[in-house]
């Protein structure tokens, strides 16, 4: 039984893969992609990679998510008021059940190995093994924010200005938690 | 340890100044250009000169940050791409300190432009696969902001758009055979363990189908032909310096980031066979394309795709053969190409920023008559580049193509003969419309044109010098050539390294 | 087990390829970029689980962060266009 899960896992992100492309309601297409970042959290974890399961879940899924929704409520003005009606049951389910399940991973965690020690060794192999490379991440993350920040730009009406650069901010937020 | 910890420097310089042409431009009241504009430039030229210092030592050097794991390795090729992308990258920035296409917001663009400099250095430092990605990335990523910079004016949006998403789908399929390239060794991704991790399995496998994805892949950023469409509209609704930065830098930039992937591929996988197809494709229908244009930068986008094609094919007939002269004429000429299409589009932006107040349309090149009678220095210096893009004699162009053209000799038979061929046609074939260019410039002044003022001193510097290395290049080859050498050297026989 | 999720990579792959190609809106294109980056995720891991793991962290922060930058441009784009629907957008030839 427990051999089958991954298995299973696998085979349902595909699924929600095949929703997401082809469903016609953007809604449904986001929360898809959105399920499947978790059953794919769920498959990285059961293939023991955790802290790559965790990220995951919290920015495929989650992050991720909301920016999607973000544009979606910007551009099109029916879905809009959808997610407006039901914005906390349709968000709060997005962010609760992703987040949700980067903790239960967490905590699933802890009987492998102590909970401490597994993150420390982690982000010591991390830096490690692969300094350049974060150093490298760290400078797009930066330019990944200046880019949202001039392409969200409204010039003639700088009244809008603090809301355009909202997923800068999402952006810049993400780089604190990866540090 | 100073040697060591030299390594680094070039990337360390480019960051910093990321982050400090930013905190100039936020802390200057009125968005003036200058401040950031400066600190990018001293940013650039310290990367230069440590650059220039890792030249005089012994390479490679490998080098981690704090101790082990996945570093840089400084090979000839490294400082061979650092040297392209920090003169490009201070052309560029003196350029636009000139004019004004960072359109009020020079703390963005200037960081924008930095970071792609720093992809390029960080493409030619990379150690593994996985690094060479990252960097690719970060140069990619930058310049999604600076096509559709002039966020207020829909066309150059448009081709933003085009721009992004074809790209970030080949940056997919490039990390897609990266992945299949990690699965297939089983966890290596060191380029000095690959060429040894990597063996040829008969039949098509994982590992063809690995260099299919990484050729797709490079491919879309590099424009080879089918997958340069997003190109034309890029290059002509950019700012006129990024459009520079693009074509001088960028473009060229990905192929070499194609050939040191694909340069670890086994000799039982015909890489060379299908860059050398690739190649003469590409450059056979950007001419053609590039024929009919009448706007002018239009025609310099559309023309910089056979130039992506002459560098493909070189390195196909290099890859085909192991012929060390056509490894040479293809990085000669992304040298050359740095020079004469970064040259003519920073030519082509200071007689926009002239026209800029002008009435009415003012990019064909019926418009443009005459311009070279009242900017000489821009026009002149658009004349120097098209002559040799069109491989005209002595000038830089001529070199990496002559190059090329030998390689493929070496080719045996009428095989060898047909290549050659293709690419001396393919030149006669670009003068078809590099000529009309000469001709509009100087023929008689439209009325628009005739009330022109001359190229301001700041935006003629960068182009005089661009032009100089052009001419220069042409006429000394052998300097261009102690760079290229070593760094065809290590794309040729893989970055081992040498105990 | 590890062959399948090989298969469920290519599998992710194509439908996000799909998705870009074919896709109407440019939501839809993004969605597709997304989709077929897990696919490669899925590669690194199901070769070298614990060994990926700093490079398929990585990977979801690059991915992150060019799906933000996507999204702005196609938030720039409609504030030009009022649309997002490809289509509509086809001032500039393909």
């Amino acid at each position: 039984m427990i051999e089958q899960l991954p298995t299973a896992v696998l085979g349902l992100t595909v699924l929600f893969g095949l929703v997401a492309v082809a469903a016609r309601d953007f809604l449904v297409s986001i929360l898809s992609l959105s399920g499947a970042s978790v059953a794919l959290a769920v498959y990285f974890f059961l293939a023991g990679a955790p802290i790559a399961a965790v990220f995951e879940a919290v920015v495929a899924a989650g992050l991720i998510t909301v920016l999607f929704l973000f544009v979606i409520s910007l551009t099109e003005a029916d879905t809009a008021e959808r997610i407006e009606r039901g914005k906390l049951t349709v968000v709060g389910l997005a962010l609760g059940g992703l987040l949700g399940v980067g903790i239960a991973v967490w905590a699933l965690l802890d009987p492998v190995a102590s909970e401490a020690a597994t993150g420390t060794t982690f982000a010591q192999a991390l830096w490690s093994g692969r300094s350049v490379d974060l150093l490298a991440v760290t400078i797009l993350m930066f330019v990944g924010v200046l880019a949202v920040v001039r392409l969200t730009a409204e010039r003639l009406d700088p009244v809008t200005d603090t809301t355009a650069t909202q997923p800068g901010d999402r952006a810049s937020g993400q780089q604190e938690g990866e540090s | 340890m100073s040697g060591t910890h030299l390594a680094i420097a070039p990337l360390i310089a480019l960051f910093g100044g990321v982050l400090g042409a930013y905190l100039a431009g936020r802390s200057t009241r009125g968005r003036s250009a200058t401040r950031p504009g400066v600190v990018a430039a001293l940013a650039l030229v310290l990367a230069l000169a440590s650059t220039w210092l890792l030249w005089t030592r012994s390479l490679p050097i490998e080098y981690a940050l704090f101790g082990e794991g996945v570093g840089v390795r400084v090979t000839a090729l490294s400082v061979f791409l650092s040297t392209i992308a920090c003169m490009v990258g201070l052309a560029v920035t003196v350029h636009a300190m000139g004019s004004d296409d960072s359109d009020d917001a020079a703390d963005l663009y200037f960081p924008l432009v930095l970071a792609t400099v720093a992809g390029v250095v960080g493409i030619g430092l990379s150690a593994d696969l996985f690094s060479l990605y990252v960097f690719f990335e970060v140069m990619a990523v930058a310049t999604y902001a600076l096509v559709p910079f002039a966020v207020d004016r829909a066309t150059a949006v448009e081709a933003g758009l085009k721009y992004v998403i074809m790209n970030a789908a080949g940056s997919l399929l490039a990390i897609f055979g990266i992945s299949l390239v990690y699965a297939h060794t089983g966890g290596v991704l060191d380029f000095a363990a690959l060429s040894g991790a990597l063996t040829a399995t008969t039949g098509p496998g994982p590992l063809e189908a690995a260099v299919l994805f990484l050729v797709v892949g490079f491919g879309v950023k590099a424009a080879v032909v089918p997958l340069h469409t997003w190109l034309p509209d890029a290059y002509t609704e950019s700012p006129a310096s990024a459009s520079a930065l693009l074509a001088a830098l960028a473009t060229p930039a990905a192929i070499v980031a194609m050939g040191k992937a694909l340069s670890v591929v086994p000799d039982g996988v015909s890489v060379g066979l299908l860059l050398l197809v690739l190649g003469a494709l590409t450059m056979t229908v950007g001419n053609f394309l590039a024929l009919g244009q009448r706007d002018l930068k239009r025609l310099l986008a559309y023309s910089s795709i056979p130039h992506v094609g002459y560098i493909v094919f070189g390195l196909g007939v290099g890859f085909y053969g192991g012929f060390d002269v056509a490894f040479d004429g293809a990085l000669f000429h992304v040298l050359a190409n740095a020079f004469m299409k970064g040259g003519a589009f920073l030519a082509v932006g200071a007689i926009g920023y002239r026209l800029a107040g002008v009435e009415g349309e003012h990019r064909t090149l019926d418009a443009l008559a005459g311009v070279g009678y009242r900017m000489p220095v821009a026009a002149g210096a658009i004349a120097v580049a098209v002559l040799a893009l069109a491989g005209v004699p002595p000038l830089a162009g001529f070199w990496g193509k002559l190059f090329i053209v030998l390689g493929s000799a070496e080719v045996s038979g009428a095989v060898g003969v047909g290549l050659a061929v293709i690419v001396v046609g393919n030149s006669f074939l670009s003068l078809g419309y590099y000529l009309p260019v000469l001709g509009a410039l100087f023929d008689s002044p439209t009325d628009a044109v005739s009330s022109l003022d001359r190229t301001p001193t700041r935006l003629a510097v960068p182009i005089l010098a661009m032009t100089a290395g052009t001419i220069l290049l042409g006429l000394a080859p052998a300097f261009g050539l102690d760079l290229v050498g070593p760094a065809a050297d290590v794309l040729q026989h893989g970055l081992e390294v040498t105990p | 087990m590890t062959a399948l999720a090989y298969g469920v990579a290519v599998a992710l792959l194509v439908l996000g390829l799909a998705s870009i190609v074919a896709g109407r809106n440019v939501v839809k294109t993004l969605i597709g970029v997304e989709l077929a980056s897990k696919g490669v995720l899925v590669n690194f891991v199901a070769t070298d689980p614990a060994g990926s793991q700093g490079i398929v962290v990585i990977l979801i922060v690059i991915d992150a962060v060019v799906v933000a930058v996507l999204l702005g441009v196609a938030v720039a784009a409609y504030r030009q266009y009022g649309t997002l629907d490809l289509d509509a957008l086809g001032r500039l030839t393909w």
